[in-house]
């Protein structure tokens, strides 16, 4: 709908904001390229040929894929992505398990969610850096506090949405389900469980964002291995140019998990087509 | 249907229905519905006409089982009603679809939880009705795709899938934009006439609850009540162009639109509350 009043705005009004508001998505995925391609040419320009800047400090684009190329060479890269994605997945998983069934609870039992609900926002509320400190001294220095972090980072989107998906069920759904002989159980199973869906990927999206930035905080402050642990390392020893690369590599990954979520909402549940922002 | 030959009693009995909500925020009490009585014979299309909030849908849901009255009851084949049962569907205004199922499987749920699975035959039960409400070729559609007609025919579907005695209809073309409505009002009427249900249908409109009903139930507001009670005595089908200009039909609506003129004046000077 908006996009299509864009598009009529566009067509009234002239010059380049016009052009731009009238563009198809293809046209925009073009005009993003070409603004990527602008700030990559002239960053080269500015900081490699002129040296307006000290490239330790901000490498030219050309050497940040050297960089790259030196991690992918020396297997730095495969081997850090490998346990920076262990850590990950180990931890959403976590998020899932605990995450969903006591959204599900909360959402269907008043007294549960007033028992738990205080404490999972007052847990929430801190930034996961505050559990850092903590997370070293329970988990010691492997990846127990990376997977602790991105857990705890994670579990609080989809507990959230899945009690507030429970509790805005249309209870005009409700109230057809018991017309039709619905019991409880039954209620539970064909209407409550599938109206929470959407709101479950909500929060799975939120979560694979929130799960990214955990698991930096956790690998940046005193983690031997992982992504975060290269980007350390390399900036320690003035390799600035690999630690670029290794941050381009983590907003990839924050990027593609996100659209994985996307990706997993479209096949398993294929009449939630919203018209929504970004999709 | 029933053995008992001489005068049989009326399938649906409302004996003295009284609705009462407590409003907590307030401590006050709201009588919704205040003492209704209502016999409904098998076979027998009722409409029920007024205001909007004058308590006509909550009788229709302790009909359904949905609302336990507050005092009296309502007796459905002589047995007291005591929650929702496979005798008893509901049309609802706002379709209340379940939007994760297509089409078939919205239909199947009116089958699914009252054993109705067990026949061999359901998958052609529910196509059979999916087509007889014309949604042949839509089976695998979901609920968004659809307009608001379609969607109230799907849930026309799941209503008669089972083949309940008795069809209540909550406003059932309320949402639905003027056309398609006159399309469905004429196709209720033909559908009703060929499987010979029992009806309670709910309306606001003076036209549908006369081209529609064998008897009117006219409701007050504040709070909900019996009005009046007419028999339309027009002949069926109504739904051709002529019905609308009998003279029956223009006293029935000029009499109905009196007293709902005068309702509506009533209720809009002394009943502040909502």
């Amino acid at each position: 709908m908006s996009a299509l009043f864009a598009r009529q705005e566009a067509r009234r009004a002239r010059g380049a904001a016009a052009f731009i508001a009238g563009l198809s998505p293809r046209g925009r995925a073009g005009l993003v390229a070409v603004e990527v391609l602008v700030v990559l040419a002239l960053w080269q320009f500015l900081v490699g040929t002129l040296r307006l800047v000290n490239p330790v400090f901000l490498p030219p684009p050309l050497d940040i894929v050297n960089g790259f190329g030196e991690l992918l060479a020396t297997g730095t890269l495969g081997q850090n992505l490998a346990v920076s994605a262990g850590s990950w997945f180990t931890g959403y998983a976590l998020a899932l398990l605990i995450g969903i069934p006591l959204g599900l609870l909360m959402g269907s039992s008043l007294p549960v969610d007033r028992v738990v609900g205080p404490i999972a926002w007052t847990i929430y509320a801190a930034p996961s850096v505050a559990y850092q400190p903590l997370s070293k001294a329970w988990f010691g220095f492997g990846t127990g506090p990376v997977i602790f972090l991105v857990a705890i980072s994670a579990v609080f989107p989809i507990l959230f949405n899945i009690a507030a998906g429970m509790r805005t069920t249309n209870p005009s759904l409700v109230r057809a389900a018991r017309v039709y002989g619905a019991s409880r159980l039954d209620l539970y199973r064909k209407v409550f469980l599938p109206s929470t869906v959407p709101f479950l990927f909500a929060g799975l999206r939120q979560a694979a964002v929130l799960a990214t930035i955990g698991m930096m905080v956790a690998e940046l402050t005193g983690s031997s291995t992982g992504i975060g642990a290269v980007i350390i390392r390399s900036a320690n020893t003035y390799q600035t140019d690999q630690s670029f690369a290794a941050i381009m590599i983590v907003v990839v990954w924050s990027i593609a998990m996100t659209q994985l979520v996307g990706v997993a909402e479209r096949i398993l549940a294929p009449w939630n087509r919203r018209k929504g922002v970004g999709r | 249907m029933t053995d008992s030959d001489t005068a049989p009693a009326p399938l649906i009995q409302v004996r003295g229905v009284t609705v009462r909500y407590d409003i907590a925020r307030t401590g006050t009490t709201l009588t919704a519905v205040d003492g209704v009585d209502l016999d409904i014979a098998e076979g027998e299309f009722v409409t029920v006409l007024g205001p909007s909030g004058c308590g006509k849908t909550t009788v229709m849901n302790v009909i359904a089982g949905l609302v336990a009255p507050t005092e009296g009851e309502v007796l459905v084949d002589g047995r007291p009603v005591t929650g929702p049962g496979p005798d008893r569907a509901v049309v609802f205004q706002d379709y209340a679809l379940l939007p994760w199922r297509s089409v078939f499987d919205n239909v199947r749920f009116g089958l699914e939880m009252q054993s109705g699975l067990r026949t061999g035959d359901w998958r052609a039960r529910v196509q059979e009705t999916i087509e007889l409400v014309g949604l042949g070729g839509f089976e695998n559609s979901y609920p968004r795709e659809l307009s608001g007609g379609m969607q109230q025919r799907v849930g026309l579907a799941r209503a008669i899938v089972a083949e309940p005695r008795i069809l209540l209809m909550d406003e059932p073309l309320g949402a639905v934009d003027a056309l398609t409505r006159e399309v469905m009002r004429a196709e209720i009427e033909k559908l009703i006439a060929a499987t010979g249900k029992t009806v309670l249908f709910i309306t606001h409109s003076i036209e549908e609850a006369i081209l529609l009903g064998d008897r009117i139930v006219v409701f007050k507001s504040h709070p909900g009540a019996v009005l009046e009670v007419i028999e339309t005595g027009l002949a069926r089908p109504r739904s051709e162009r002529g019905a609308q200009s009998d003279p029956r039909y223009l006293e029935l609506r000029d009499h109905l639109w009196d007293i709902l003129q005068n309702e509506a004046t009533t209720a809009s000077r002394g009943g502040a509350g909502s």
